[in-house]
């Protein structure tokens, strides 16, 4: 018993060490594990294979270098998929990260380089750049997009025909089919700020922790999909590709780090309470 | 005092205005005409109103709103009108007009704080490096950062040379790296805090622990395929899927239910200047 009891105070430093295995061991050895796909991820993907041709789609890419673990999974496979069935779209980042389009920048530039050489700026994506205002800044996109971006952030004007064609057909939020906010915890003002007064569909993709607070949102119609944390990237990838061996986005390779994490926190927890429960009974 | 009540003066007009264009219509009511419109001229506007033809003249202080596919109204002029389009038409209240400057003067107001940021930090860290405050060279550190990183700044979008080299190496191999080792530190810290500190010491505590291993269980493809043999009811995925969406969303709800009415208040007190405070209560 005196052995068990000792469970409930293993140094932390092999904790750690676990963990730090568990993660790494992936990258070591090729691993791909199939994936259930919830249901917020089905309704995205859904929604977005019935784009009318005509509708671009608003990617609120607000992430960077300190939650691209999660995010940048989320925004590689909608930018994918769009890619893929030509449907346009527009980048920007609200009020939260000025890295947020730089990021999104080099999600697209690989996969340009890798499956879609044929797509071209300013016809199938135009990157705004970065705008602060938050809700102002929603009211005035959706009312008129030039009150808002002047110029893309390459330096082009909205209205130079030659070099962002795709521009010339968005005037405001009757134009856009769908608004994708991707960041560590989405800003909600475009619930009620955009899908409250236009009808505008909205969907998220967010931090696992941060997810919680949104599921009531696709309860109630708010939201018409979400990508939770890698899962959501790994499940959208496999609707995506549904055989297994052709997934390599980031998120079908981070699920396999969070899957093995996952299980260090749960055996340790299980082990801390055996622990728990053996010393409780020494002492009676 | 002069300044304090300039200050209490300029919050509640801010928030009079918004309160004001929130609740009254932005054209007058009893003069507002709906209906569909029959045919546009430069001096007016035929609609037809309950099967009677009706004629609004086109005058300076007329609003015109078309009715969007999804019934959100978008403020037009009189020539962008089709035949067939169904408007409300009459004369402004002038609050709605205003809304764009009012917008553009609070996100420009929004972006000076990221100037007065930097005026504060620079101020602190010049006064360590003046004074020799004990580790002054970590202030030295942060100008040659800010500086560093408003040069690579420059870089983003260049097609080549030195800037963008520049650009590269601070966002690429030094800022995304640091970024994330600070954020996946919470991997190991969240490993062993909850090691140590869940513990199943009531039958509260015993029902945590079960809907946590299922749902995070549940969002990895272990849980999948520990379950896959079970009926889809008894499917760890399935069952983590419940809890987000049924009983989190329950619990979640009326905390914010809570939290927002808590926000009316104290957004009331801040709308009328009657919040005391670290800062509030200090002559200005």
């Amino acid at each position: 018993m005196e052995w068990l009891a000792r469970l409930q105070s293993i140094d932390r430093r092999w904790i750690y060490a676990a963990i730090w295995v568990a993660c790494a061991l992936p990258f070591v050895v090729n691993i791909k594990l199939p994936v259930y796909v919830s249901p917020e991820t089905r309704r995205l993907y859904e929604f977005i294979e019935k784009c009318p041709p005509g509708k671009v789609i608003l990617v609120d890419s607000a992430w960077d270098a300190g939650s691209q673990g999660e995010n940048w999974g989320q925004v590689e496979v909608v930018f994918e998929h769009l890619l893929r069935n030509r449907i346009p779209f527009i980048i920007t980042s609200v009020e939260i990260t000025p890295l947020g389009p730089q990021f999104a920048d080099q999600v697209i530039e690989r996969l340009v380089r890798e499956k879609f050489p044929d797509r071209k700026y300013g016809v199938d994506w135009v990157n705004l750049g970065y705008t602060k205002g938050g809700w102002q800044a929603m009211q005035q996109i959706a009312k008129d997009i030039r009150q808002q971006y002047k110029k893309d952030s390459r330096g082009y004007s909205l209205d130079d025909a030659e070099h962002l064609p795709l521009m010339q057909r968005v005037r405001n939020i009757e134009d856009i089919y769908l608004i994708y906010s991707v960041t560590y915890s989405p800003l909600e003002d475009w619930i009620p700020f955009i899908h409250g007064v236009y009808g505008t569909p909205i969907a998220f993709g967010c931090a696992g922790i941060q997810s919680t607070t949104y599921y009531r949102y696709l309860l109630s119609g708010q939201l018409v999909g979400m990508l939770v944390g890698v899962r959501g990237a790994a499940e959208y990838d496999a609707l995506l590709h549904p055989n297994l061996r052709d997934r390599n986005s980031m998120g079908t390779k981070l699920i396999v780090p969070q899957a093995f994490g996952h299980l260090v926190i749960i055996v340790a927890v299980i082990l801390g309470n055996i622990g728990y429960f053996a010393a409780r009974r020494r002492r009676g | 005092m002069t300044k304090r009540r300039f200050i209490a003066l300029v919050t509640f007009l801010a928030g009079l205005y918004y309160f004001l264009e929130f609740v009254v219509p932005p054209t007058i009511p009893w003069r507002t005409v709906r209906g569909e419109v029959v045919s546009v001229s430069p001096q007016s506007i035929t609609l037809l109103v309950n099967g009677q033809q009706q004629q609004i003249p086109v005058e300076p202080t007329l609003k015109v709103y078309r009715e969007r596919p999804t019934g959100a109204p978008e403020s037009v002029e009189p020539a962008q009108l089709r035949p067939g389009d169904r408007v409300s038409a009459g004369p402004t209240t002038y609050l709605s007009d205003w809304l764009t400057p009012v917008n553009n003067f609070f996100i420009v107001l929004g972006s000076m704080a990221w100037g007065m940021g930097l005026i504060s930090l620079a101020m602190v860290h010049s006064g360590n490096i003046r004074r020799r405050r004990p580790e002054w060279y970590g202030s030295v550190v942060f100008f040659l950062a800010v500086g560093g990183g408003i040069v690579a700044g420059l870089g983003y979008g260049a097609e080549g040379g030195w800037l963008k080299e520049a650009n590269d190496v601070v966002f690429n191999y030094l800022l995304r790296p640091m970024s994330s080792t600070v954020f996946s530190l919470l991997a190991f810290h969240m490993a062993t805090a909850s090691y140590r500190a869940f513990r199943v010491k009531s039958g509260e505590a015993a029902l945590m622990m079960t809907s946590a291993f299922v749902v995070m269980l549940g969002q990895i493809p272990i849980g999948l395929w520990l379950t896959h043999g079970l009926p889809s009811f008894l499917q760890l995925p399935v069952m983590a899927q419940w809890v987000l969406y049924i009983a989190n969303s329950a619990a979640v709800r009326g905390m914010w239910f809570g939290m927002m009415v808590g926000a009316i208040a104290v957004g009331l007190r801040f709308w009328l200047s009657l919040e005391r405070g670290a800062f509030f209560d200090r002559e200005l």
